[in-house]
């Protein structure tokens, strides 16, 4: 049997169809009727249109034309009017956007729909045609004039009366007043000139105000930060601040050369580095960098001079408290570099600062080292070797010592082992004999402090670069005065010179142990003498003539190390004073 | 030969065409060409297939009617200005009235076509149909129920003109005593072939009712008289449907030869009837009858008063 | 322009209708041709039932 008769197939299709069309009927009924409306809404428009009432006449229209049914009226007429309703649509939007900021406060964008509201009032002002009728019309009822001139009006009173009780209670944490007054437009200060007049008079006394009450109150950072942050608001609302970059460059020069004259270096310091904070709202020439620039110079310049007269200490402090200011550090390591040379106990002295040493000894070019020094500590019974590499990294070496450390003395014989590597002999009271020796031999390469042999003798005396002559050594060689060879594992008896008696007083003359191992290479001395009289200069504790006279420095022998009001501060043989600088060019 | 029964049959319709024995049911979609007026199956009543048809017809055209309104309707929603709206409006209704006025003078037209197609398409639904009818025949026949089995073969032999229908219906048939008033068939029975149990039949026909022997029986035994004269009295036979065929003096015309050669079997009061035929028509070709007729007359009956006088 | 566009199709419709019906009346088919068709059609093929 078939699936589907086909007279149940055309009662079905039929009745589809049916549906079909009664859906399609209904929409017709719709249409007809809504088109019947349409047309109604369009008559009533024009009706409206001739009587002048544009408003209903547009919003009739508006309706009927969304209504998009049919395309009905002539093109010109519509298209005035569908121009209407772009108007409105504009107007409103406007409208409701001002409402919306005007209620949120939002300063900029208030002026921006200010603006645009300004520009479609220009496009529609003077004009006699409909769209200009529509457009003060719907403007009227909208009131857009009106909520805009009370905002700016109440906005202009609030923002005058907020930066004069800022002004009165010295509270200058909230300045929104500023972008306030620079968003109100033009025409409520009447015109542009006049805005800019004003606003400038008002900003100005408003900042002269308010930095008088600063310097009266705060301390110099906080006042240079707090103008320095007005300058740059002040330039993002595109305002001319060169009257207060200005102020701020007065006040601070006169604070600057007040510091550096009562010779306050770490206020000097402190003060320099706020102002170069600031230095992105300063002019490029600002008189106050140029000073503080100077006055560095002239630091440094003396620090060098320490350096020269071996004032380490001095130098270093001076680096150290100019750090701020400029990176010194690598001033500093130099500094170091050439205390070491200079000194190379320190370098022990540096590593261990709470051990005292005796018997500290120093000198360069030994074992493969540029500086070296040792020295022993009693206290805990060993030699302690530091040595600093080509590489210019510090090896530290130690070694425990089982001798009388009360009377151990400790030195370098270059004789035993070579120029370069010599053997350390520590000699010292012995128990079974006069003295006991110990060698020691640094090895830098496999950072180790070899002891090479520990002896005790009457006496020791080195004889060659391999071999020592002893007398009364205890073990072999009793009683003897025998010839012994420096070997690896220390000394070997390899003969008799001769008897005891015969040869003890001849010996004794070998013994070198007090001279020969201070280091003669770095010891240049600062020479004290005061410089040939050539030519003499007055120098003043201050930079003018009304400070005390200190003495007199001759041309040449001094560093100018700041300038000020044709005064210079010079430091000579480490101590400061002030000349005129028209007594000499540095 | 088996002992007949008695029986009456059931009375058959009378059709100007075999369309209309066809009966629908529009909810089984299934046909039914016997006497029940009401579906087997669902117990809805039947529809004659032609009142179907035209259903289905009526309902094309309204389907076209409303297609045009649907596309009527789009053109007016389609409309953007007044004169769109209005000239949608104006068009849709002109066509709308000449459709109708179209389908009114000429929708008749299309009824009958539409009919025709609406039978090949059903050809299918039909024949099923058919042989679910010639299956209850078989299950009738396993019952016993004969008389049931030939009244429904009967009218699906008015559909299917088949051997096998044929013979079933001889079959049947042969088994009842046959009367006049049974609406009896001869005709619609001729086999293609030839049939001994058709023959029989004709036998017990013609004594019943001869005026059932028409041309094509006549041609039928004409043709097969040899298998015929086989038969148990089988030259009688013949010479009865010779003698039945002297009904008309146009079946005489054609079969004269059969009459000729079974002259002898004919029975009296039909060689009375030859005679005088014969008599009336003897110079219209009839010659060669004649002398026949007039030599059986006169070797048989020469002294039987009925004849006397009209040779 | 849809609109006359779909008026259009409304008339073809009509029209191919309007032939159609034509070409239907030229053939009037009378019962008797229906009634042979219908017994040609049931026996065409199946001569075995």
């Amino acid at each position: 049997m078939l699936p589907i008769s086909p007279y149940h197939r055309s009662l079905w299709v039929r009745n589809i169809f049916l549906g079909l069309f009664a859906l399609g009927l209904i929409a017709v009924l719709f249409k007809l009727g809504f088109g019947y409306k349409q047309i109604t809404l369009y008559k009533q428009a024009k009706a409206f249109y001739e009587q002048k009432n544009l408003l209903q006449a547009e919003e009739t229209f508006s309706r009927a034309h969304d209504m998009a049914v049919l395309s009905y009226g002539d093109d010109e007429w519509n298209s005035t009017m569908l121009q209407l309703t772009a108007i409105r649509t504009e107007l409103e939007g406007l409208h409701q956007y001002s409402r919306s900021a005007i209620s949120e406060k939002k300063v900029a964008e208030i002026g921006a729909i200010y603006e645009q509201y300004q520009a479609v009032k220009q496009q529609y002002q003077n004009q006699k045609d409909v769209p200009a009728m529509f457009f003060q019309q719907l403007s009227a009822r909208l009131g857009m004039d009106k909520s805009f001139s009370d905002y700016y009006l109440n906005a202009l009173q609030t923002a005058k009366a907020q930066a004069q009780s800022n002004l009165e209670k010295e509270n200058y944490q909230d300045e929104s007043f500023i972008e306030t007054l620079l968003a109100i437009p033009d025409e409520y200060y009447g015109g542009k000139k006049k805005k800019q007049a004003e606003l400038s008079a008002l900003f100005q006394n408003y900042e002269k105000t308010k930095l008088r009450a600063l310097i009266a109150s705060a301390p110099f950072e906080d006042i240079i930060t707090k103008t320095a942050t007005s300058i740059r608001h002040y330039e993002k609302l595109g305002i001319e601040t060169d009257w207060l970059v200005n102020q701020l460059e007065k006040y601070a020069l006169a604070e600057i050369k007040e510091v550096i004259r009562s010779k306050d270096l770490s206020a000097f310091v402190d003060m320099a580095a706020a102002y170069r904070k600031i230095q992105d709202v300063l002019s490029s020439d600002s008189p106050v960098l140029d000073s503080i620039t100077r006055y560095l110079e002239g630091k440094l310049k003396q620090a060098e001079q320490y350096i020269k007269s071996f004032e380490f200490t001095k130098a270093r402090e001076l680096y150290e408290q100019l750090n701020p200011l400029q990176d010194t550090a690598k001033l500093l390591s130099d500094l170091e570099k050439l205390w070491l040379e200079y000194d190379p106990a320190r370098l022990l002295q540096l590593r261990y600062p709470d051990r005292t040493f005796t018997d500290m000894l120093s000198g360069t070019d030994r074992w493969g080292a540029k500086l070296y020094a040792f020295g022993l500590s009693e206290a805990d019974q060993r030699l302690y070797f530091a040595a600093k590499m080509p590489n210019d990294s510090i090896l530290y070496l130690e070694q425990s010592l089982d001798v009388d450390m009360k009377s151990a003395k400790a030195k370098i014989d270059d004789t035993l082992g070579s120029k370069e590597k010599p053997v350390i002999i520590v000699s010292a009271s012995g128990k079974e004999r006069a003295n006991a020796y110990t060698a020691l031999s640094p090895n830098l390469t496999k950072e180790s402090l070899d002891k090479r042999f520990s002896v005790e003798a009457d006496e020791l005396s080195v004889e060659d670069s391999e071999h020592v002559i002893m007398k009364n050594a205890a073990g072999k060689g009793e009683n003897e005065i025998a010839l012994f060879k420096l070997e690896d594992n220390g000394l070997a008896y390899i003969e008799k010179l001769a008897d005891l008696d015969e040869s003890s007083e001849e010996t004794t003359e070998g013994t070198r142990s007090e001279e020969a191992t201070f280091p003669a290479d770095g010891s240049t001395e600062a020479t004290d003498q005061t410089p040939p009289a050539t030519q003499k200069i007055d120098v003043f504790a201050g930079p003018g003539e009304e400070y005390e006279k200190i003495g007199q420095v001759a041309d040449g022998s001094f560093q100018v190390i700041a300038d000020l009001n044709g005064w210079y501060q010079i430091v000579s043989n480490g101590k400061e004073g002030w000349i005129r600088a028209t007594a000499s060019t540095p | 030969m088996r002992k007949r029964i008695g029986v009456q049959f059931r009375k058959t319709r009378k059709t100007t065409h075999t369309y209309e024995r066809i009966q629908a049911c529009t909810r089984c979609h299934t046909y039914h060409v016997l006497w029940e007026t009401h579906c087997e199956t669902c117990g809805r009543a039947y529809t004659p297939i032609r009142q179907v048809s035209h259903a289905v017809t009526r309902r094309n055209v309204q389907t076209r009617f409303l297609l045009l309104g649907l596309f009527v309707c789009l053109a007016v929603l389609s409309a953007k200005t007044l004169l769109q709206l209005a000239l949608a409006g104006g068009i849709g209704c002109v066509l709308f009235i000449l459709f109708f006025v179209m389908q009114k003078k000429y929708g008749i037209y299309e009824r009958d076509v539409q009919f025709q197609h609406f039978l090949t398409r059903e050809m299918e639904t039909l024949k099923k149909s058919l042989l679910r009818h010639l299956e209850e025949v078989g299950n009738d026949v396993k019952e016993g129920h004969l008389k049931e089995a030939y009244e429904k073969t009967r009218e699906i032999g008015h559909f299917i003109d088949s051997d096998t229908i044929k013979i079933r219906k001889i079959m049947f048939l042969n088994h009842y005593v046959l009367r006049k008033d049974m609406e009896l068939e001869l005709e619609t029975l001729i086999p293609s072939m030839y049939d001994k149990d058709f023959m029989e039949y004709v036998r017990e026909v013609i004594k019943v009712q001869p005026s059932l022997v028409k041309k094509s029986v006549l041609t039928y035994v004409r043709r097969y008289k040899n298998q015929i004269l086989l038969l148990e009295n089988g030259d009688q036979l013949i010479g009865q449907v010779a003698g039945a065929a002297l009904r008309m003096k146009s079946y005489v015309d054609e079969y004269q030869d059969l009459i000729i050669e079974f002259i002898d079997f004919l029975p009296r009061e039909r060689l009375l009837r030859l005679a005088k035929m014969v008599q009336t028509h003897k110079n219209e070709g009839w010659e060669q009858l004649y002398h026949s007729t007039k030599n059986r007359v006169d070797t048989h009956y020469a002294f039987d008063p009925d004849f006397k006088g009209i040779l | 322009m849809l609109t006359y566009f779909l008026l259009f199709a409304a008339f073809l419709l009509l029209a191919v209708r309007f032939l159609k019906l034509l070409r239907l009346k030229r053939r009037n088919l009378s019962n008797a041709e229906i009634d042979q068709h219908l017994h040609a059609l049931l026996n065409e093929k199946r001569d075995s039932p």
